[in-house]
């Protein structure tokens, strides 16, 4: 008979038994692998969306597996819980301000969780503990006062994305106000804006029509008093005549003119005054001082005739040059915009 | 005188496409007696063979074996039956993946799974012996004769000692000393009372072993009851069927009126 | 017309119906074979060793070159995009859960299927079957239980066998082209494995193994008389083994992913 015949039995039961024995050990090295017979330490953590999440992700620290994603769900407060437990070998880095990062591959595939332990160096947190997620307000906090551990990313990629991706958002950021700030401006300028700035203008482009007022006013009154100085059989002339009420007006020994002056005197320092005045205001309000000088002017001018009266020729003396006193602010049309 | 029967056909009928093999065919095997079924070829005599010992199942009618029917035995029931029954098929139908031994000594240890490798060796090399079979028993069916497989066929079938004995067309491809021995074997089963069922042409078979004849043509049943009585028919069809078919069988010695007249039973 | 397609439906459901009654008893006969441990012990070491033993080659063959094509081409393509990782869920997926179960089968409908199937209807022909009734053997408990048992346990442990070579074999040819550390890779490929990529992959060859072997035997005995009726019925048989073993495969894939 022929070997395979005859030792037939034997050549099966090795057949059997190699295939059965491969199949066992197999089975044993799982468990051991998968961890079947080891203790895993369970935790919880919440991202905001439940995209790149899968049951049985892989959580990696420095590259090593610490353990996997057990459940996900979505909370009450449409946030996305996750169970997950770690191997008992990496519990002593599950410390105190560790934070979890949902590290998404540009392709699209890939990806993963990975585990940043917080330097604090106490004892590992106790099971079923919270950990946050990098994203979230608390990892961002921990990740702002320095109190988690995080490495570089490796991956060149996803540093480079990294880092452009802040400085997107700044710069971002920065037109967002730059045009808010010309909007206002804009607004500012054409008087259509609630803010100071735009009421400012409004006031004072209202202030420079009533200046304009009082100046054609003052203005009348002006040329009323000029003429009325000029024209021979004026009052002014006629008060000017030897024997006019001028004439006895002028020689009761300055009394008059003492009396005036002195009005005009007090006249002049409650100007200065209310300049100071205006001064102080002019911070704000340069407009109000340009008014007040223009007012002052036509005083000074007024302060004039009746310095010239009292110091005509005819009369006596001449009238002193006016020293020209110098505006106290800028006017508020000179300086430019 | 009513014999006893082994087994009993009643209105059997078999078809097989349009044409019925078997048409309600009713007849009595008595048990201790040889009976032979004859008629020409293609006449339904193997399938009547067959639903005689329960390997065929008739369309319609029942096969009584001790009383009940046979294809409503369970299968412990049937078991027993088949170790009471013997095949001899007409090609020998050996298993040609066993050795002769195993063809013969299968039986053995399937009915008795307890009895030993010793007991069963000795059981077949007593048949063995009982027959004059001299050669190697280890050869497969396919290295041996037409003649030797036929004996071992006959082995197969009488290896327990079964009461009922089908054989069909024993004689066929086989030498004439081969026949002389297979007739001896018939005989000496005849000789232990066993109920041998013959289908055969043989002449010789028939006028020395049959104690019943069937006549069959066409499906159904012409005449059967005692050799004697149905050899001395006046069926004309009976008549010319018998003398027909014997004469197409290649050996026989003597007269064929001979024959008919008396013939020499045992 | 009508009549004639009522026909052949009720002879449909009548050859089903057939066809599973046969399985029934195969099942049933397979069970207390191993019950009862009648002759046909033997037989079974015989199967087996027909079946599995001698298709051992092939298997090792085809699992090697698969497994070392799906690490060169894997190694190769993944760490491009930064996949490495990938390969052995690819290994495992391929080899463990897919082509391991249905390549063996194909192997063995092509080798045993065929075989068997020829052989039970040349017995038919030959009257060899009728013996067995004659004698009071049942053929299904004789003929069909070991062969079903036999070629079931072959597939279930050349399939294991598959695994072998696909995944630790592919291995030690790789090292001769690409260097992978050893305690990473098998790391990586435990890592992988899930004991539902096992079970998934032995269901799967247990039930190809009923099919082939209950396809091969009940179209085997399908033959009447002519020895020209065999090999129809053998091509038969292996038609209906391939795409009842595909469609098996598919139902099982699907189970698995909705667990």
């Amino acid at each position: 008979m022929k070997f395979k015949i005859r030792f037939a039995e034997q050549i099966v039961g090795v057949f059997v038994l190699v295939a059965v024995a491969f199949l066992a050990l197999v089975l044993i090295l799982i468990g051991i692998n998968q961890r079947w017979f080891a203790k895993d330490y369970h935790f919880t953590s919440r991202f905001p969306s439940g995209d790149g999440l899968s049951v049985g992700m892989p959580i990696k620290f420095k590259g090593f597996q610490i353990g996997a994603v057990d459940r996900i769900s979505l909370d009450e407060n449409d946030l996305v819980d996750i169970d997950f437990s770690v191997y008992d070998t990496y519990i002593d880095k599950i410390r105190r301000n560790s934070v979890l990062e949902l590290v998404s591959s540009p392709l699209g595939i890939g990806g993963g969780l990975v585990f940043h332990p917080g330097k604090d160096l106490g004892p590992p947190l106790a099971e079923s503990s919270f950990i946050p997620s990098l994203n979230s307000a608390e990892g961002r906090r921990l990740v702002q006062a320095g109190l988690v551990d995080i490495p570089p990313n490796s991956d060149a990629v996803t540093r480079i994305v990294g880092e452009v991706d802040p400085i997107l958002k700044n710069v971002n950021a920065t037109l967002v106000s730059v045009h808010q700030l010309v909007d206002t401006l804009n607004g500012g300028l054409s008087g259509a804006a609630d803010n100071p700035t735009g009421s400012l203008i409004r006031n004072a482009s209202d202030m420079t029509a009533q200046i304009n007022k009082v100046l054609v006013d003052l203005q009348s009154i002006t040329d009323r008093l000029a003429a009325a100085a000029n024209s021979p059989n004026g009052p002014v002339q006629g008060m000017l005549q030897p024997q006019g009420s001028m004439e006895k007006i002028l020689n009761d020994n300055d009394a008059l003119y003492d009396h005036i002056d002195d009005t005009l005197a007090n006249l002049d320092a409650t100007i200065k005054q209310l300049s100071d005045f205006v001064t102080y205001l002019n911070s704000s309000q340069p407009e109000i001082t340009g008014i007040l000088d223009e007012g002052r002017e036509t005083l000074s001018q007024g302060k004039e005739v009746l310095e010239g009266i009292r110091n005509n020729p005819l009369i006596r003396g001449g009238i002193q040059p006016r020293i020209e006193q110098p505006g106290t602010s800028a006017g508020y049309r000179d300086g430019g915009f | 005188m009513e014999q006893q029967s082994a087994i009993e056909l009643q209105q059997v009928t078999f078809k097989r496409s349009a044409a019925p093999i078997l048409d309600d065919v009713t007849i009595n095997l008595p048990s201790g007696k040889t009976t032979v079924i004859l008629g020409p070829s293609g006449c339904g005599k193997t399938t009547l063979l067959k639903v005689a010992a329960g390997l065929v199942i008739p369309d319609s009618g029942r096969v009584i074996y001790k009383g009940r029917n046979l294809h409503a035995l369970g299968e412990r029931e049937n078991i027993l039956f088949r170790r009471e029954t013997g095949f001899v098929f007409q090609d020998s139908a050996l298993w040609s993946n066993n050795s002769m031994y195993q063809n013969i000594s299968l039986a053995l240890t399937f009915h008795d799974p307890l009895m030993g490798e010793q007991e069963v060796r000795a059981r077949v090399e007593s048949l063995v012996k009982l027959v004059g079979y001299r050669e190697s028993l280890s050869r497969r069916p396919a290295e041996a004769s037409a003649g030797e497989r036929k004996i071992v066929s006959f082995l197969r079938a009488i290896a327990l000692h079964p009461s009922l004995v089908f054989m069909d067309e024993p004689l066929s491809e086989i030498d004439h000393p081969t026949a002389e021995r297979m007739i001896e074997m018939i005989r000496d089963q005849k000789r232990e009372g066993r109920t041998i069922v013959i289908v055969t042409h043989d002449p010789v078979l028939t006028s020395q072993l049959a104690d019943n004849l069937v006549v069959l043509d066409n499906g159904r049943v012409l005449e059967s009851g005692p050799f004697a009585q149905v050899v001395r028919s006046t069926n004309a069809e009976v008549i010319s069927l018998l003398s027909r078919v014997l004469s197409e069988a290649s050996t026989f010695d003597g007269n064929i009126l001979d024959l008919l007249d008396e013939g020499t039973h045992l | 017309m009508v009549a004639l397609l009522g026909r052949r439906v009720i002879q449909r459901i009548r050859g089903l119906l057939y066809a599973a009654g046969f399985l029934y008893e195969v099942l049933r006969e397979s069970f207390l074979f191993v019950r009862h441990r009648q002759v046909g012990y033997r037989v079974l070491t015989m199967q087996i060793l027909f079946t599995g033993v001698e298709a051992l080659s092939v298997v090792a063959v085809l699992g090697l070159a698969l497994g070392v094509v799906i690490i060169i081409q894997g190694m190769s393509l993944l760490p491009q995009i930064g996949q490495g990782q990938l390969i052995y869920t690819i290994l495992i997926t391929v080899i463990t859960r897919e082509l391991g179960p249905i390549l063996t089968a194909f192997i063995i409908i092509a080798r045993s299927g065929t075989a068997i199937a020829t052989e039970l209807g040349s017995m038919v022909v030959s009257h060899e079957i009728e013996a067995y009734v004659a004698v009071g053997i049942n053929p299904i408990s004789y003929l069909v239980a070991p062969r079903f048992l036999g070629v079931t346990a072959s597939l279930l442990i050349l399939n294991l066998y598959f695994n072998v070579f696909g995944l630790v074999g592919s291995y030690f040819v790789v090292q001769l082209i690409k260097p992978v550390p050893f305690a990473e890779y098998f790391r990586g490929l435990l890592s992988s494995l899930q004991t539902a990529d096992i079970l998934s992959s032995l269901v799967k060859s247990l039930v190809f193994g009923v099919i082939v072997s209950a396809v091969s035997t009940f179209n085997g005995f399908r033959v009447e008389s002519a020895s020209t009726e065999i090999p129809q019925v053998v091509i038969k048989a292996v038609g209906q083994s391939f795409m009842l073993c595909i469609v098996a495969d598919a139902v099982i894939t699907l189970i698995y992913y909705m667990r």
